[in-house]
């Protein structure tokens, strides 16, 4: 069948944003990805309406829901659009609509700059300062949480997530970033540390979630947020009664 | 200015780049993006080291002779024997940064069986290995990074090294996104920057892994060893313009191989290797499979493809330890792997060739080291499952430690000036381009012409085609775009270069072993290779294929 690429184009950061129309053909079982690469790599490269064009901007690497570079918005939802299919979308007309994910900034075209969310591990300090410790029940978790792709489809649709305002102390982090203190802490003994990790979450994390959970429907891997968020808050409340272990290991 | 620059922040580049930290060099890590996107995290399978806790009596001893063994003895035995004697400390420290390795009753790193070995000596974490390590080291590095003990740069592309009459003192770079080459100046350079997966395409790793760093570098005059070396990967499926990987842990765990004759399933891996079974090394396994498709004709339906079936292990099974794999079966495929069998094929995964490199990562131009997949090193003529993640690691490792402590070879100044020259040719090659050829559409052409030239069997005939079609592209690439694909066309002519290399260095491997089989030379010839391809780009223009002892000096 055709389909219509409704792209959302801008050189840079500063540049005037338009829109513009690829045709291409493809069946139900194409994904989006496989579309952007099929125009970019014809040579003249033209738009719907003929007239010659600039390759589009867009991160990609895997191309199997592994990396997390892939993230846009495809008719308004963050996805990946290695694993976003025809046969899921509307396509009404015709039409996809893709845009890059809002709430990071802009490089050019698809692309944005996701370095935000790092900016936030680093501002929390959520790693070990401790060799790690292994607790058996936290482990599959610990393990859920470590295959986050960081790909900020879950900051993208969160209502309480604004980039680039966790730097002020005021703001949320998100789920991305909360459970990544997830688990670092569950990685520490019982103790002032965790403790720390724990209370910096609270600060900048689970405090401020309004619990919709529209980061779980779209989290591209099904990765349990809201479980991994509320063991999180459980070794908060927990560690609030604890003696302090970390001497003792 | 810096000791120490790394190239590539996968697996190699952290595991570089905290060793230099830990010794106080001054260290800038740079890459194209995060490491959450580095081909490093795709790894499934796991990670090897004769920890010896299954009780089967193992040891780096054997570690060692199953990777000599399988690498048909092509590896340099002492480099392998400090890999696998390093092997369970390197085990140990990763869980000691929080890897979430899957765990046995006890509590302890769990072991599975994997290709080629007897004993169970793959570490793993389901089937996501390079994810869970990846997630460990990298979150070491941002901790480093922030203590102020390893710069970052996230937004840079390696375009060349600034060479001098000395050797290397820095890298020319391109920010992504655009821009003139810039130098960055250090005592010596560290690539860490993966396999060329993107001179062949439909492959099974990242779009990442392209090849340019290696090919600019190949360009400049580094020496590359056994690049005719490339391991299909046995279980691949068709993906969406990819080839998706069914990584080993699915026949470690007990999947079986079959196919159809008579109408009844045929499990040949266990009629032909009683033995060793569906766990043969993956050269093996891969020449096995396409026997039966190309040369029985039992293909299912005609088609390139056997069948792997897990779909008996028990759910708790598929639903952990292979998860992974039977969530992108789902995904990509269509396929419910509980319920029927996969359809499989083997795929470009792996370059056992890449720079060449003695036993402590150096390349072949002073203060260049090279680790990982774009260093040719422990893997001799096919690799180990679980051996790519452990030899990053270690590899990472060996290059920074032999890196550390080189004394300046030219002063400030001198850096300066190498550097500003290197940026400027840089630019005027690119600035040469002024077709109206897009890169993209040359690129799939010479990409086909690798996958075709460079099967699992070659020949003189099918590699002297190949290198026609390849001279005739170069040709057509002097009408490469310029402008806003300038970078782009130049990095186009670079694939190509090495690309030519590989079948090069085929055509001079007059015999067959592990990954690389001649259908004209089918035996294995000892007295004759026994020894290292060397292949190396002139000054004049031409590649130069020569062979080298195991285990020499690549400087000498």
């Amino acid at each position: 069948m055709q389909v219509i690429l409704r792209v959302k184009r801008q050189a840079g950061p500063e540049s005037r944003p338009y829109w513009q129309e690829f045709s291409c053909e493809a069946g139900p079982d194409s994904s989006v990805l496989s579309l952007l690469e099929e125009i970019n790599s014809s040579s003249p490269l033209t738009d719907a309406a003929g007239a010659e064009a600039l390759p589009i901007e867009f991160e990609s690497g895997c191309r199997q829901m592994g990396c997390g570079a892939c993230a846009m918005l495809i008719d308004g939802y963050p996805r990946l659009a290695c694993a976003t299919f025809l046969r899921q979308l509307k396509l009404k007309e015709g039409v996809i609509t893709l845009a890059p994910l809002s709430k990071f900034p802009l490089l050019r075209d698809l692309h944005v700059d996701r370095g935000v969310l790092t900016e936030d591990v680093k501002r929390m300090k959520l790693w070990l300062n401790h060799d790690a410790v292994v607790d058996k029940k936290e482990l599959p978790y610990a393990y859920q949480s470590a295959s986050c792709l960081m790909c900020g489809c879950c900051a993208e649709i969160c209502p309480n997530y604004q980039a680039g305002t966790a730097a002020t102390g005021s703001a949320f982090t998100g789920a991305a970033v909360m459970n990544q203190a997830y688990r670092a802490a569950s990685q520490y003994p019982p103790g002032k540390e965790r403790r720390r990790l724990l209370k910096e979450n609270v600060a900048a994390g689970q405090g401020h979630c309004s619990r919709t959970l529209s980061c779980l429907r779209v989290c591209p891997l099904e990765l349990p947020l809201d479980y991994i968020i509320s063991r999180g808050n459980h070794m908060y409340l927990k560690s609030l009664f604890e003696r302090d272990k970390s001497h003792e290991k | 200015m810096y000791d120490i620059l790394i190239v590539g922040n996968g697996l190699a580049g952290l595991s570089a780049a905290i060793t230099c930290a830990e010794a106080k060099a001054r260290v800038l890590l740079v890459s194209s993006n995060q490491p959450e996107r580095s081909q490093s995290v795709m790894a499934e399978g796991g990670i090897n080291a004769a920890l010896d806790q299954k009780g089967e009596d193992d040891s780096p001893a054997q570690h060692l002779a199953d990777t000599l063994r399988a690498g048909c003895d092509l590896a340099d035995a002492q480099a392998v024997a400090g890999l696998t004697t390093a092997a369970p400390e390197i085990i140990r420290w990763a869980d000691r940064l929080g890897t979430v390795f899957s765990r046995d009753e006890e509590g302890r790193v769990d072991q599975r069986c994997f290709g080629g070995q007897k004993k169970k000596r793959t570490a793993y974490a389901n089937a996501g290995i390079g994810r869970q390590l990846m997630a460990a080291l990298s979150r070491q590095c941002r901790k480093l990074e922030s203590e102020g003990r390893i710069e970052v740069r996230e937004d840079l592309r390696l375009v060349s090294a600034a060479l001098g009459d000395r050797g290397c003192c820095g890298g020319v770079f391109r920010r992504v996104g655009g821009g003139e080459p810039e130098g960055i100046a250090a005592e010596g350079l560290i690539l860490c920057c993966g396999g060329p997966g993107g001179l062949f395409g439909n492959n099974t790793g990242s779009l990442l892994s392209d090849g340019a760093a290696a090919a600019a570098l190949f360009s400049q005059g580094a020496a590359m060893a056994d690049l005719e070396m490339i391991q299909y990967h046995p279980t691949t499926a068709a993906g969406p313009g990819k080839r998706l990987l069914i990584s080993e842990a699915a026949r470690g765990e007990g999947g079986r191989l079959f196919t159809y004759k008579e109408g009844k399933p045929w499990y040949f891996m266990e009629e032909w290797f009683p033995e060793g079974g569906n766990l043969m090394p993956r050269d093996v396994v891969s020449r096995s499979i396409y026997k039966v498709v190309r040369e029985l004709g039992l293909g299912v339906e005609g088609r390139d493809e056997v069948l792997l079936d897990i779909s008996f292990l028990p759910k708790e099974v598929l639903d952990t330890r292979l998860a992974e794999i039977c969530r992108n079966c789902r995904t990509f495929l269509g396929v419910d792997p509980a319920r029927e069998p996969i359809p499989v094929w083997p795929g470009v995964h792996y370059f056992m060739g890449g720079f060449y490199v003695g036993a402590d990562h150096a390349c072949s131009i002073p203060r260049l080291w090279a680790a990982g997949e774009c260093a040719c090193q422990y893997h001799g003529a096919n690799r180990l499952g679980g051996n790519s993640t452990l030899g990053a690691i270690y590899g990472g490792r060996v290059a920074a430690e032999s890196a550390l402590g080189a004394s300046p070879l030219y002063s400030a100044a001198e850096k300066e000036a190498l550097l500003e020259r290197e940026a400027r040719r840089q630019s005027e090659l690119a600035a040469a381009f002024s077709g109206r050829l897009r890169p993209p559409r040359l690129r799939q052409e010479l990409q086909q012409v690798m996958r075709e030239g460079m099967a699992i069997f070659r020949s003189e005939e099918q590699l002297a085609a190949a290198l026609g079609r390849l001279y005739s592209l170069e040709e057509e690439a002097r009408g490469l775009a310029g402008g806003a694909e300038a970078a782009d066309s130049l990095t186009l002519t670079g694939q190509m270069r090495l690309a030519r290399a590989m079948l090069l260095s085929a055509l001079a491997r007059r015999e067959s072993r592990g990954a690389h089989q001649r259908s004209d030379f089918p035996a294995r010839d000892d007295a004759g290779f026994r020894c290292v391809t060397v292949a190396q780009y002139g000054a004049d223009g031409n590649i130069n294929v020569g062979f080298r002892p195991i285990g020499a000096d690549p400087c000498k």
